[in-house]
């Protein structure tokens, strides 16, 4: 048994990135493959979810500069520069998430742009978009609500604009902002599992995220109740994680409130 | 069940009673009675229990020891764990009906028009048409000066404009008591007057009330007893002449020399 | 579709082979009248229609569904408090695809599993359970056809969606001030009463954004209806979108794809955009009356 999982990690634990053992268990290649066990399964969905892991923390940390940009642009009184800021926001906020992937892809494959049509790159730059105009419209909203009173007390001890923003609005936006913008990175996470279901980007030599996995396996075992719990138990573990990660900042954030988390 | 003269029995009889918050052991073994007829102001310090003596005539609080009669009936209790609740949830609704409460911040239901807030007890706890609740509501708005505001939500009155109507909403009940809670604190100072002044009314007509109350002159001026509440027990009683003009305890001397300053 | 379509399909194509020969702006709409209105293209529109019609069932599904998990929450039961709680978290934790896919394979498993033991295959020798493999006899085994594909994705969305609904509901009963409910019980209303006559209808503003923000994510998981492998209108948007070679096709044209999804995107933020509107006209009546009094009446 033990065994069995070590060489199932030896096989398939980078195997989401093409490293490793090259047919998947149980597949029917002549070149034979090991079969299906609950190592394989674990190890195979585990190492999927590390491209999911990847996608989110990519895309989100880019993201929240974009979106940065674009709250404050939004904000701003000038509409040559919230109303562009406000249209991209409004569209991909109002349109599916499957939609932008697939236009995305058609867009990369109609410039021919090399990278950018495999899954890795494109599907990436399409959710770093898809985050970031999720997150400008908290962020927008969060600056929106920072205390005019704040920003007084601000101005009467003479604050030059950019010190204003970093020392007294900025903070506290992010603070406003957290409890939505932890939602948010859930949210994300748990759509990146859609990029490689079908949203046009090619999947190349079987090497998929936890739900590719998860789905390979129901599907040739015929049995969901492994395969897609495993893979909604790590989701759940993610998440956890993730909540955890995001109430630490939300601590440091709310550091000055007494009695708050 | 019925009792031989009720003429004779309190409306409201509490003996002993026992009130704990976790640790915080709020009310240590108070009676209070309150014949037909009595306006009984209850007074003092914030925490003193005062509130949470008035919730449990109606046993919005649960005390975990003594005896709670309304009109000579006996609430009966059971326990439960380390406390007790009552045993018999119909008749806690019977006499809650009974006794109809004007709350601090006066809880009218924000989604009902003053007029529904006044029926719709009506309507589901005595069972009255649809034709007797709003004729009653009609009346009893009238009665407090805001007829002319029925069809109004809550939020669009004043703060004195709606206690008035807490207050119809608890006199169309037709209780045999009223029980206020601190009914002008969420006041500003200029409303305080108009609600005064309905209250003072009501209790001009011989209606049995128990009232919590920080407000010393407005006691005095309609209490035929009052009650001085320190640390979970009565430290004194009596008329408002003896406990104002004469206060025997060193405590409700003290209370009320920073009442008065204040 | 139109009288004139076989005659301009032929000249256009021929025209399309022949750099020689232009096609004029009219002969263009008309094919373009033509082209659209093809039987394939009508079912793109159908395909719309089966969208809204899953859209439809799901809201009451979803609502009845999150009415239960909300209030089964508070049952004095332990077990269905506690199933009750999980649903009301569990998309928190797991993404919603999960379980488009599962769900639907599960029902299909379960039906299969009832077919294998009690009408099919008593005489099979082989077990249905075989290690981690699940195999029900070929008389058992079942395809499902596109309806019950749509039904059986209205039952998996109605659960997701359900979940979403019953975490609304809940944060929505617990906003609804305590002393609203306090006062009904004081007034000797029975528990059911202050249910029905105050909880229930205050909650209803508390909820309104979240339904709101929930519809708006509803609409945005249709597309996921061709992962269920339901013929909706990606899965006519792509086939439709395809390169159409002359030799094949009466209407021949490039890659249209992109175009394809572009009007899809098109689509779904006209919906959003009239969505959106409908609820801010819905809050606005909702709050009527009520908005004012959390502040004036000092209460938090």
């Amino acid at each position: 048994m033990i065994n069995e999982c070590l060489t199932a990690l030896d096989n398939y634990a980078l195997r989401s990135f093409g490293i490793g053992e090259r047919s998947l268990p149980g597949s029917t290649n002549t070149r034979g493959g090991s079969p299906i066990n609950m190592c394989n399964i674990t190890v195979l969905i585990g190492s999927g979810m590390l491209r999911n892991i990847l996608f989110g923390a990519v895309s989100l940390s880019t993201g929240f500069f974009l979106a940065l940009s674009l709250g404050l642009l939004k904000a701003r009184d000038e509409w040559f520069l919230s109303t562009p800021a406000r249209v991209l926001i409004y569209t991909f906020r109002g349109t599916p998430l499957l939609i932008q992937f697939f236009i995305g892809y058609l867009i990369f494959a109609s410039l021919g742009a090399g990278v950018f049509r495999t899954a890795a790159y494109g599907a990436s730059v399409v959710l770093f978009f898809n985050t970031a105009c999720y997150s400008a419209e908290i962020l927008y909203g969060a600056y929106r609500a920072v205390p005019n009173t704040d920003l007084e007390a601000a101005r009467a001890f003479a604050l030059r604009p950019f010190d204003r923003f970093r020392d007294v609005t900025f903070p506290t936006m992010m603070r406003l902002a957290w409890p939505a913008y932890t939602n948010e990175a859930i949210f994300l996470f748990h759509a990146t599992t859609i990029v490689f279901l079908g949203a046009g980007f090619p999947v190349r030599r079987q090497s998929g995220d936890a739900l590719y996995y998860a789905q390979y396996f129901a599907e040739r075992t015929f049995n969901p109740f492994i395969a897609y719990p495993i893979v909604a138990l790590y989701f759940v573990a993610v998440t956890a994680v993730l909540i955890l990660m995001m109430r630490s900042v939300q601590v440091v954030l709310n550091r000055h409130l007494r009695n708050e988390r | 069940m019925i009792p031989p003269e009720p003429q004779d029995q309190p409306v409201i009889e509490l003996s002993d009673i026992h009130k704990s918050f976790s640790d915080l052991h709020v009310l240590k073994g108070v009676n209070l009675t309150a014949n037909k007829g009595d306006v009984v102001a209850m007074i003092g310090s914030s925490g003193s229990g005062k509130s949470t003596l008035l919730r449990c005539v109606n046993l919005l609080e649960v005390p975990e020891k003594g005896r709670i009669a309304i009109s000579g009936e006996d609430i009966t209790f059971k326990p439960k764990g380390n406390d007790r609740l009552p045993s018999n949830a119909a008749q806690v609704n019977r006499i809650r009906a009974n006794l109809s409460m004007v709350f601090q911040q006066f809880n009218l239901w924000a989604h009902l028009t003053i007029m529904d807030n006044v029926v719709l007890p009506q309507r589901r706890v005595l069972k009255r048409s649809k034709q007797e609740a709003r004729q009653r509501a009609t009346d009893t708005l009238r009665r407090v000066g805001i007829d002319d505001k029925a069809d109004a939500f809550p939020a669009q009155l004043s703060g004195g404009q709606q206690q008035r109507a807490a207050i119809a909403r608890a006199l169309a009940m037709d209780p045999a008591a009223l029980l206020f809670d601190e009914p002008t604190s969420a006041l500003d100072p200029e409303l305080e007057g108009e609600v005064l002044r309905v209250i003072k009314s009501l209790a001009d007509e011989d209606r049995t009330m128990l009232l919590v109350t920080h407000d010393m002159r407005f006691a005095r001026d309609v209490a035929d007893k009052v009650v001085f509440l320190h640390q979970g027990r009565i430290e004194e009683e009596g008329t408002p002449k003896e406990l104002f003009d004469n206060p025997k305890s060193e405590r409700l001397q003290q209370f009320l020399s920073a009442s008065v300053s204040r | 579709m139109f009288e004139y379509c076989p005659a301009i399909a032929e000249q256009v194509k021929i025209a399309l082979g022949d750099e020689s020969l232009s096609i004029s702006l009219q002969d263009r709409l008309q094919w373009f009248s033509c082209y659209f209105t093809t039987k394939k293209h009508l079912s793109i529109f159908r395909a719309a229609g089966v969208v809204m019609l899953i859209l439809a069932f799901t809201v009451p599904v979803s609502l009845l569904l999150g009415f239960m998990g909300a209030l089964g929450k508070a049952s004095r039961w332990p077990i269905i408090s506690q199933i009750c709680s999980i649903y009301v978290i569990m998309v928190r934790g797991i993404p919603d695809i999960i379980f488009f896919l599962f769900v639907p394979l599960t029902i299909e498993i379960g039906i299969e599993f009832f077919l294998h033991k009690a009408i099919y295959c008593r005489d099979v020798v082989e077990p249905f359970f075989n290690g981690i493999n699940l195999q029900p006899c070929p008389d058992a085994a079942i395809i499902p056809t596109q309806f019950n594909r749509i039904v059986l994705a209205i039952v998996a969305y109605g659960i997701v969606f359900g979940s979403f609904a019953a975490n609304i509901i809940d944060g929505a009963l617990k906003a609804v001030p305590f002393g609203q409910r306090e006062t009904g019980a004081a007034f000797g209303l029975t528990r059911f009463q202050v249910f029905r006559d105050i909880h229930m209808p205050q909650m209803w503003r508390f909820a309104l954004p979240g339904f709101s923000n929930l519809w708006l994510i509803l609409i945005k998981a249709t597309p996921l209806l061709f992962l269920l492998g339901i013929q909706d209108i990606i899965y006519y948007a792509d086939l439709l979108g395809k390169v159409a070679t002359r030799r094949y096709s009466t209407y021949p044209h490039g890659d249209w794809k992109l175009w394809y999804f572009l009007a899809l995107g098109v689509f779904y933020l006209l919906l959003t955009m009239g969505s959106q509107l409908v609820f801010s006209r819905l809050e606005r009546r909702f709050n009527q009356g009520m908005s004012i009094n959390n502040a004036s009446s000092g209460r938090v």
